[in-house]
């Protein structure tokens, strides 16, 4: 009997949990806890105080390969990678069998590829932090800020196209927003929206 | 000269076939000119046609959760201009939780190309950049140029060839419906007017499409959630969730209304925002009725799922209870009625549940969906033959149904009957009963809320002949005093039970082969000897638990074996059957034949009930013989996303279904239960 009725409650458990709050803006941002290829566990409780940059990739998709192979991408890694107040995270939500997945095995080699140079790197390929952060294109940026609050989340910039050449008219609105919060203003533009592939879960 | 005829021979077909002006893989690309030419002051509409290959599409001006519009660079000599590019309504392509708009298969934008009166040359040149993002799952960014030379022709005649791509009729039609919108709780309402705009009155009365507001502007609503219409006196309204961005301003978009017979209509549009944030709720009197509707129709299928042939023998089940209970007070009558009940309520809701999450990751599914896959079958098929062996030999286990001396067995006895409440449902999954695919269709594109109210009132129904009757046990006196016969009785109604197991044993053999029934017949024997074998014994916990590791090792086995079924045919009835293909039967309409298409399932009884009424018929077979009327088969005994979508065109999610085309004529819903006449009489018509 007392089983029956814990599977029941396990079971409601389950269901109630299903519908999660989406990502707001200005709002705390999603609870999560995660390990990148490198093992180190990040989590929002280890971040706090620092600006955080996520990154939804897929080296394969269209989109993404035209702020890489313009290295519009790196340049904006290696510029955050010098101030420890910022914190970038590269997110691969590629499932296995889809478009963009890395085995744990080749990220590094494709990440030096590229000269990515991001702080942390994470394969989600059960695609769970990026149905919590409801990420739906490569790619997909959010900022957090210094209090754990979603400052920015959106495109990578304005021109909403696959050709490198359309980058140096383009605002780029990740920059803005993490330059804006670095010397304590408010961010203009804090929510665009994304273009590029669907995330592919 | 003779050769050169050979060569015309040869490749005059292939002239005549309208070439693609760009083809790859992904796309066949060809720009089309309505007229031969235009005259100086005139204009000539132009189409720019995109054939995509399957699975693969392309996107609307908001493409949605992700992707890109196509872009379209026109290069013309002065004194020529083109209209805006006129794009035709959209659909939502869903992958997991993120969706597009954006099409399928083939669409064409139509645009004007305008002649200045002062033009002097003969021939305009024409030069179309395109860029546009093809995707399947992956995207792939792709541009073309097609070049064209228009000439000036004073009187132009039209190019019959190309008059496919001149219907005008699906495009946004302007300025003849407003529109507003408020936040009503944390969803935006937007209210559409005048209601006779957008419905003729025929169309009011059949109730029976999908609406949707396909924005042009991203972000401010939540392109993933269905978008719930209601239908007032004077105007549509549509609750949308709205997106991560605040709607402050207006916003411009596109009506979309698909009706059931594939007929779409559009209305360009601008939300306006409203000045009163918020609606006084006062509006809901006339707006519940149509849903309250709905929740009626369920109510009278689910009365109607207890006589159907796949919940018989589980209600047998349970008037078996009924008449041991007679010896008891009212109380404990009610109290079992109450536990039924809820027992088939909380199992709808469940399913409903499962549905909705299956629904919510991007999976085509509909009302008896699990029996889309074998193992459930097989594992369902072997319930039903337990239940019988139990019937049959009158064995007893642990808590019974049968022993309500104790206080604790009477608890047990209460869980028996929420247990079979659980076990109708499961047993109703594969039936329709009337009414209830009009209700499910909604149920599965309604709010998530009114899905469960919609289920609620499909398991009130189911269970409310049962609660009748423990209300008003003096309708059974009738029946003698339990006795002997009670016994026989019991025992007789295992015949049902087995031959149920029988059934689905024959859907599992259409679903998998040979080898998967043999092994569920085994398991069947390897049960029959335990219920044999422990018929009489008390059975203590060793060897409860040694039983349990037995069902689970069974169950894994089951399991892995089930992996890779192979599907077969489902038997004719020596008529010839196609197989559906969306879009055929429209096509054979159009060719001048009568269409019958069969929505069906081959675990789906009623489905075969149907067709063995129906084909009974003489005067019936004669009728299919003398006009040659098709039949298409739409298979949905395992999953299939095409099936489902024409379903849901048709604003069912449920088999049995059987739809008729005629030629000129929209296709005709027939009810969940057929004889010859209704069929006959809907030929006729």
């Amino acid at each position: 009997m007392k089983t029956k009725i814990l599977s029941l409650l396990f079971f409601f458990l389950i269901f109630s949990n299903v519908v999660v709050a989406a990502p707001l803006l200005n709002s705390p941002a999603p609870k999560f806890s995660i390990t990148d290829i490198n093992g180190v566990e990040i989590s929002n409780s280890n971040l706090k105080g620092k600006i955080v940059v996520l990154e939804w990739t897929n080296y394969e998709c269209p989109f993404v390969k035209k702020h890489y192979n313009s290295e519009n991408m790196q340049k904006l890694q290696t510029a955050y990678k010098k101030d420890d107040n910022v914190i970038w995270i590269s997110v691969n939500s590629s499932a296995q069998g889809k478009q963009g997945f890395l085995n744990p095995k080749e990220v590094n080699s494709e990440i030096e590829k590229r000269k990515a140079m991001p702080d942390h790197f994470i394969l989600d390929d059960k695609g769970e932090l990026g149905k919590l952060f409801e990420a739906k294109t490569t790619p997909h940026m959010f900022v957090i800020d210094q209090n754990g609050l979603l400052a920015y989340m959106g495109a990578i910039d304005s021109v909403s196209s696959t050709k490198s050449a359309d980058i140096e008219g383009a605002t780029n609105y990740v920059k803005n927003a993490v330059d804006s919060l670095l010397l304590g203003k408010e961010v203009e533009e804090a929510l665009t929206s994304p273009y590029g592939c669907s995330v592919k879960y | 000269m003779n050769r050169f005829f050979i060569f015309l021979i040869f490749f005059t077909p292939f002239f005549c076939l309208a070439e693609a002006d760009y083809k790859n893989t992904e796309v066949e690309i060809s720009l089309l000119q309505e007229k031969e030419g235009v005259r100086p002051g005139g204009e000539v509409e132009l189409a720019i046609v995109f054939k995509l290959a399957k699975n693969w599409h392309i996107y609307w001006k908001n493409p949605g959760d992700s992707g890109l519009p196509p872009e379209f660079k026109w290069k013309t000599p002065s004194l020529v201009s083109l209209s805006q590019i006129k794009w035709p309504p959209p659909e939502r392509i869903k992958y997991k939780f993120l969706v597009n708009y954006g099409y399928n298969e083939e669409v064409i934008f139509l645009t004007k190309l305008k002649v200045d009166d002062n033009f002097k040359s003969t021939i305009i040149p024409l030069e179309l950049g395109l860029e546009w993002l093809a995707c399947e799952e992956i995207c792939i960014p792709q541009s073309a140029t097609l070049k064209k030379d228009i000439f000036i022709n004073l009187n132009p005649k039209i190019i019959k060839e190309n008059s496919y791509a001149f219907k005008d009729g699906v495009y946004a039609v302007d300025k003849v419906v407003s529109a507003k919108v408020n936040v009503k709780a944390k969803n935006l309402i937007a209210e559409f007017f005048p209601l006779n705009s957008i419905f003729s009155k025929e169309e009011l009365l059949y109730e029976n499409f999908s609406i949707y507001f396909y924005p042009e502007k991203r972000n401010f609503l939540s392109a993933s959630e269905e978008q719930v219409y209601e239908i007032k006196k004077e105007s549509l309204t549509l609750s949308i969730k709205p997106g991560p961005a605040e709607l402050k301003k207006d916003l411009p978009g596109e009506l979309v209304v698909r009706h059931a017979d594939g007929k779409v209509k559009s209305f360009k549009t601008t939300l306006k925002f409203g000045e009163n944030q918020l609606i006084a709720s006062d509006t809901s009197s006339n707006k519940k009725v149509s849903f309250l509707y709905i929740c009626l129709m369920a109510f009278l299928g689910g009365i109607i799922l207890n006589i159907m042939p796949c919940v018989f023998p589980v209600l047998a089940i349970k008037i078996l209870g009924f008449i041991e209970e007679e010896k008891k007070e009212n109380s404990s009558r009610l109290r079992h009625a109450f536990s039924y009940s809820l027992g088939i309520i909380i199992s709808m809701w469940l399913l409903v549940a499962v549905l909705l999450l299956l629904r919510y990751t991007g999976e085509a599914v509909g009302w008896g969906f699990h029996l889309q896959q074998p193992i459930i079958v097989a594992f369902l098929s072997i319930l039903f033959f337990f239940l019988g062996l139990y019937f049959i030999e009158g064995i007893s286990f642990g808590g019974s149904l049968g022993k309500l001396e104790s206080l604790a067995a009477k608890k047990s006895g209460l869980l028996g009957s929420f247990g079979s409440g659980f076990l109708t449902t499961i047993a109703a999954t594969p039936c329709t009963a009337p009414f209830m695919g009009y209700a499910l269709g909604f149920a599965l594109v309604l709010s998530p809320f009114k899905a469960f109210l919609i289920f609620t009132f499909l398991g009130l129904g189911v269970a409310i002949p049962y609660v009748l009757l423990s209300l008003f046990p003096n309708a059974l006196t009738f029946l003698p005093k339990s006795g002997n016969w009670l016994n026989r009785f019991k025992q007789f109604m295992s015949f049902p039970l087995f031959a149920t197991s029988l059934w689905l044993l024959s859907v599992l053999g259409k679903q998998t082969n040979v080898s998967h029934i043999i092994l569920v017949l085994g398991i069947m024997l390897i049960i029959s000897f335990f219920v044999w074998y422990f018929k009489d014994k008390k059975i203590g916990n060793s060897l409860k638990v040694f039983l349990l590791v037995a069902l689970i090792l069974l169950s894994y086995f089951l399991i892995t074996i089930f992996k890779n079924p192979n599907l077969e045919q489902i038997n004719t009835h020596g008529f010839e059957w196609q197989n559906f293909e969306p879009g055929l039967p429209e096509k054979m309409a159009e060719q001048g034949k009568i269409v019958f298409v069969d929505y069906t399932a081959s675990w789906c009884i009623t489905c075969k009930v149907n067709k063995k009424v129906i084909f009974s018929s003489k005067e019936f077979r004669d009728y299919l013989r003398k006009n040659d009327v098709k039949l298409l088969r739409a298979d949905w005994t395992n999953r299939d996303p095409e099936i489902t979508n024409s379903l849901e065109k048709l604003g069912r999610s449920s088999v049995p279904l059987n739809v008729i085309y005629k030629p000129n004529n929209d296709p005709i819903l027939l009810p969940s239960i057929l004889t010859p006449g209704i069929v006959l009489r809907e030929f006729r018509k």
